[in-house]
């Protein structure tokens, strides 16, 4: 009785832990946010995953990713999974009256978990292995050697379909273990034999004959169809929790001397050996934290997060350089402090590396762009731009609820009602969004919404109606400022433009309508861009009346020449103690941190095609 | 316990039912105007063998009723609570067989518990047949990026729709152009672009993969356009760019900097040209006559810096005898510069009567153009006309069934933005009846399908050969040769045209 009671009280613990750890350290809610896993009650929607093996549970997958949207859900989902699949080996070995200890019981749920540390991760992996599980011990409980025999033959063909390849696969390994376990006899082999047999040929056959899908498709496809920017990558750990399901089973089925040894829950030695397992489970735990946590993958998920939930705050204070930084990093900062008005103000205290790379993300067409340029443009008002992006991420990502809703409001702000109407039957589908939609609804049957709407309206009155978009972003950013010359972020990212692009005569050709878009004074970055203009041009640009350059700043770009002679213009000599005083400003930016000095580029990009 | 939960299941399976049975009744109120369907199947004229055309009704209610019936014999009945009619195939298609005539009856009883009578909706149905299948390409709305991407086939007498090829099978590569023979779905062609690139020609019950590129033209063959003899292809060579707008009604702008003409030998896999086509002037969008004596295209002036996006297309024709590889001279058919039109995508009809063709502002690439409607022209005298039944909204590529009868396009009519594919009826004198939007199982379906039908084909039957065309993408395309008789030297600017530079 004590025995059994401290088995349940060490397994709750073990599951109130990692079911913490998931809710508070990792958070299905990230998950949810990156994947925007699409789903609809449709047919439409349905109907391709027939096509293809594995599409069944692709489905299911899509459906139950949903849920990631309240963190319990989703951490109860990952549990769930992940202690069903222990339950199910030790369903399956139980038959050889071996009590599965601890360590094995908990090692599937805690490799589990471990794989969500990865927020592209689907859940379709795990769901396929659970399934193939289940079918595992179905079958296995069948005791007439033929039935079963026939039932384990139609539940190959039937779980290669509903589950894909590598879910036979480990429905075949793992049944054969099951079946030995069951009964040690040489009767087993052909059973064996055909069941390895169909593994291997159900997936040709049916790529031969059926499937329009690829050979390699038609054997491991184990994961959902993405564009390449959200693609999950196996890794050692996806192997290890494929692999220690039937290693599991085979010590069960060996009957391992030491594993004997160390099992806890029929040893009247219980206490000693039950601690030595739970400590065992702890170190076990925190290596693969140590090994597969990745922390920065984390902030970015977040910080992309923040950016859509428009907590620019928790942005500005959250992002820090390290050295390794992300574009979506700096990108997002960038916006964060365009939207609470500090950009040209904060330009240059933090590290700009990558120039106006880092305020318009879109010189390659990635898919990684574009949301992120998608709602840029939005912020800005270019809603033609934003719609030419957001149609790129519906076409890689058609149902992801995030492109339907910007589409919805750049669809209002164009007046197309119909189109916007059509994109708020298709998110009407998705449960979590019905308040949403039934505010938008609305804006459908009295058009009149949109013009009381603040930001909708905002973006008509700043909208553009040019023919052909430019290239270049200053270009674009003077459509705006043509359209509305009180657009502060057009303005702001502008100068901000020119100011990284070191282009300091077109930035002062445009300060005399500083008062236009609201500036009294002169921001940070605008002062030293003044100062150093001034100097170069051996000319004082005039301002709008009553802006004047700050003292402190001229005294300050006085110290900063003062300093650069010292060195007699050798700008390796002079960098440390330039970088000490003057590390925030534009001057060192254009010295030392401008890509148009360090010829620094993007070191890697998804690039789909 | 179990009897109690039984009776109440019974009673609700009752009051299900009889809520879907209602008959109209009590003072029922006569309007005088057709209800709103959707899509609209209202005042058409559908051909004998087309699919039940499912709609829901537009009316709110709380009760419906809805009657479908020819002239005389069987009629079908539906009432339901809901607004959706699903039709029986089987009942359908005797209506359609023994009838010239289809009226549909719609009732509707509002939550005040009054019943409305509709006026009758009446369709006319043609005794000619439309070609069975329609081949399409699914695309997604963006311009650059693609994911999945497929082109299929779909029974029009059926709601049948299956894979002539998948990009899921190939490595996520772009699919494009497919074309046929007459309509013929056992003589076809398709591009495949960046992964398996080539041109896969399936004929004779063989699928293969080729290179069309020769070192003297300019890029892989583009716009295709069989010739009657099933030998031969006229294509484009185009090289074609892209530019962005702000203007949601022609967000994109798709030109070409130069493109010229060939001819494509399926059994020789030679590729031919002659310098009347492949001048300095951008020919494009290749379609050969009914009898196969002439080539129409559309051609603009060269480019320069105002005219690459700006430039109006003209429709031209050149004579060819395919016997002896013999080109004639081109002929304006219509100008530009005359009419104002910028023309696109010619086609005639296998009848030989009537060519029709796109046209808006500017530019050929016109599914992305609002102003984009279509044309019909008579062949016997050169004179031409606007269909009537063009939309404010994107009206554009088009084929024609074998029987010159129906014509299926592409048009944006439904929402702006997603292309969706109408059948119209076009008489002997090549006057169109309003079209309608081809029918699916779902009535919700154009609500809620996210990607564009992409060139509409209309064929005689299924294609058989998906598997063998997904294995002929595997295997290494076999290059074309260029015409050794060609002179390269009459050859232009245009086709020896460096892509590099």
């Amino acid at each position: 009785m004590l025995k059994n009671k401290s088995i349940t009280v060490i397994v709750a613990i073990l599951l109130i832990s990692l079911g913490l750890f998931i809710e508070l350290i990792i958070n299905p809610l990230l998950h949810y946010h990156i994947q925007q896993p699409p789903f609809l009650w449709s047919n439409i929607f349905f109907n391709p995953f027939l096509l293809y093996p594995g599409g069944l549970t692709d489905y299911l997958s899509l459906f139950l990713s949903q849920f990631f949207f309240f963190k319990w859900a989703g951490t109860l989902i990952i549990l769930l999974i992940g202690v069903s699949i222990s339950l199910l080996i030790r369903g399956i070995a139980k038959n050889k009256s071996i009590t599965l200890d601890l360590i094995l019981f908990s090692l599937p749920i805690i490799l589990l978990t471990t794989l969500f540390f990865n927020y592209k991760f689907p859940l379709t992996a795990p769901l396929k292995i659970l399934i193939a599980l289940i079918a595992v011990y179905g079958v296995n409980k069948i005791s007439n050697r033929t039935i079963r025999f026939i039932v384990g033959s139609a539940t190959c063909l039937l779980l290669y379909y509903v589950s894909g390849g590598i879910a036979l696969f480990a429905f075949a390994i793992n049944y054969i273990i099951a079946i030995l376990i069951k009964e040690k006899s040489t009767k087993t082999i052909i059973e064996s034999v055909t069941i390895v047999l169909l593994s291997l040929a159900i997936p040709y056959i049916t790529f031969k004959f059926i499937f329009l899908i690829t050979l390699n498709n038609a054997y491991f496809k184990y994961y959902l169809d993405t564009p390449l920017f959200l693609t999950y990558k196996a890794q050692i750990i996806d192997y290890m929790f494929v692999a220690v399901i039937p290693l599991i089973l085979l010590s069960s089925l060996l009957n391992i001397k030491w594993l004997k040894q160390i099992q806890v829950f029929n040893e009247p030695t219980f206490k000693v050996k039950g601690l030595i397992q739970v400590a065992v489970v702890i170190l076990l735990s925190y290596l693969l934290l140590n090994t597969y946590y990745n922390k920065k993958e984390k902030q970015l998920v977040q910080l992309d997060y923040d950016a859509y939930t428009e907590n620019w705050t928790k942005i500005v204070k959250d992002v820090k350089f390290d050295g390794n930084f992300d574009i979506l990093e700096i990108f997002q900062l960038n916006r964060a402090q365009a939207h609470l008005g500090t950009l040209t103000n904060d330009l240059f205290r933090y590290p700009q590396l990558l120039g106006s790379e880092s305020l318009f993300p879109e010189t390659f067409t990635t898919g990684q762009i574009t949301i992120p340029a998608s709602d840029l443009y939005f912020d800005l008002g270019y809603i033609g731009n934003s719609q030419r992006w957001i149609y790129e991420a519906q076409t890689l990502t058609p149902y992801s609820p995030r492109v339907l809703k910007r589409l919805i409001l750049n669809h209002l702000i164009y007046r197309n009602y119909t189109a916007a109407d059509k994109y708020l039957k298709v998110l009407n589908q998705n449960f979590l969004y019905k308040d949403w939609v039934n505010k938008y609804s609305k804006y459908i049957t009295d058009t009149t919404l949109v013009d009381n709407d603040n930001l909708l309206a905002e973006k008509r009155r700043y909208m553009p109606n040019d023919s052909i978009i430019s290239d270049m972003p200053n270009d674009k950013m003077k459509t705006l400022l043509n359209q509305c010359n009180t657009n502060k972020m057009a303005y702001d990212y502008l100068q901000s433009y020119y100011l990284l692009n070191h282009m300091l005569g077109d930035f002062a050709s445009r300060l005399n309508t500083l008062k236009e878009v609201g500036y009294s004074n002169l921001p940070n970055s605008f002062e030293q861009a003044l100062l150093l203009y001034n100097l170069k041009t051996e000319k004082k640009t005039e301002l709008p009346e009553g802006i004047s350059i700050n003292k402190n700043n001229a005294e300050l770009f006085n110290n900063f020449n003062k300093i650069f002679y010292q060195y007699k213009g050798n700008r390796e000599a002079a960098q440390r103690e330039l970088y000490q005083s003057f590390g925030q400003t534009l001057w060192y930016y254009i010295l030392y941190d401008s890509p148009k000095v360090t010829n620094a580029k993007i070191e890697s990009r998804a690039v789909e095609y | 316990m179990k009897t109690f939960s039984q009776i109440i299941s019974y009673i609700l399976i009752i009051v299900a039912l009889s809520s879907c049975s209602e008959e109209p009744n009590g003072n029922i109120v006569e309007k005088n105007t057709e209800p709103k369907i959707f899509p609209d199947y209202s005042g058409i004229t559908i051909p004998v063998n087309i699919a039940p055309l499912n709609f829901y009704i537009k009316e709110d209610g709380v009760a419906y009723k809805t009657i479908i019936r020819g002239e005389s014999g069987k009629t079908i009945e539906i009432k339901s609570d809901k607004p959706e009619v699903i039709i029986s195939e089987v009942k359908w298609k005797d209506i359609l067989k023994n009838n010239q005539q289809l009226f549909i009856d719609i009732w509707v009883k509002t939550k005040e518990n009054q019943w409305f009578k509709y006026k009758t909706i009446t369709n006319r149905i043609s005794n000619k047949s439309i070609d069975n299948h329609l081949v399409y390409r699914l695309i997604n709305t963006g311009y650059v990026l693609w994911q999945k991407m497929g082109i299929y086939q779909r029974n029009l007498e059926n709601y049948d729709e299956e894979i002539v090829y998948s990009n899921a099978s190939g490595k996520n590569n772009c699919v494009n152009c497919h074309s046929f023979c007459k309509n013929d779905p056992q003589t076809m062609l398709m591009h495949l672009r960046k992964k398996f690139a080539g041109t896969v020609i399936v004929k004779n019950g063989k699928a293969t993969l080729y290179n069309t590129k020769t070192p003297y033209t300019m890029t892989q063959a583009v716009y295709p356009s069989w010739h009657p003899n099933g030998k031969l292809v006229a294509f484009s060579v185009n090289l074609i760019g892209q530019n962005f707008s702000s203007d949601n009604n022609h967000r994109i702008e798709v030109s070409d900097k130069v493109s010229d003409l060939i001819i494509y030998n399926t059994e020789t896999n030679t590729v031919t040209t002659t310098a009347a086509v492949s001048t300095k002037n951008r020919e494009n969008m290749p379609c050969w006559s009914a009898d196969g004596k002439y080539l129409y295209y559309i051609s603009a002036p060269e480019t320069n810096k105002s005219s690459l996006i700006y430039a109006k297309y003209s429709l031209v024709r050149i004579s060819y005898e395919t016997a002896t590889n013999k080109w004639g001279t081109h002929d304006t058919i219509i100008s530009s510069s005359k009419t104002g039109l910028s023309i696109s995508f010619p086609r005639t009809s296998p009848d030989g009567k009537y060519l029709v063709f796109s046209a808006s502002d500017h530019g050929y690439f016109t599914i992305h153009n609002a102003k984009s409607d279509l044309y019909i022209l008579n062949l016997a005298n050169n004179s031409f006309t606007k269909l009537i039944h063009n939309s404010e909204k994107t009206d554009s590529y088009h084929s024609w069934a074998t029987n010159s009868n129906w014509m299926v396009f592409t048009s944006k009519r439904l929402d702006g933005v997603y292309s969706r594919p109408f059948i119209t009826y076009i008489d002997e004198n090549g006057i169109d009846t309003k079209p309608f939007v081809i029918p699916q199982k779902d009535p919700h379906f154009y609500d809620l399908f996210l990607q564009n039908y992409n060139v509409p084909e209309l064929i005689t039957g299924k294609i058989d050969a998906a598997i063998k065309i997904r294995d002929a993408s595997y295997k290494e395309a076999i290059k074309a040769n260029f015409d050794k008789t060609v002179n390269i030297d009459a050859l232009s600017g245009a086709t020896k045209y460096d892509i590099k530079k």
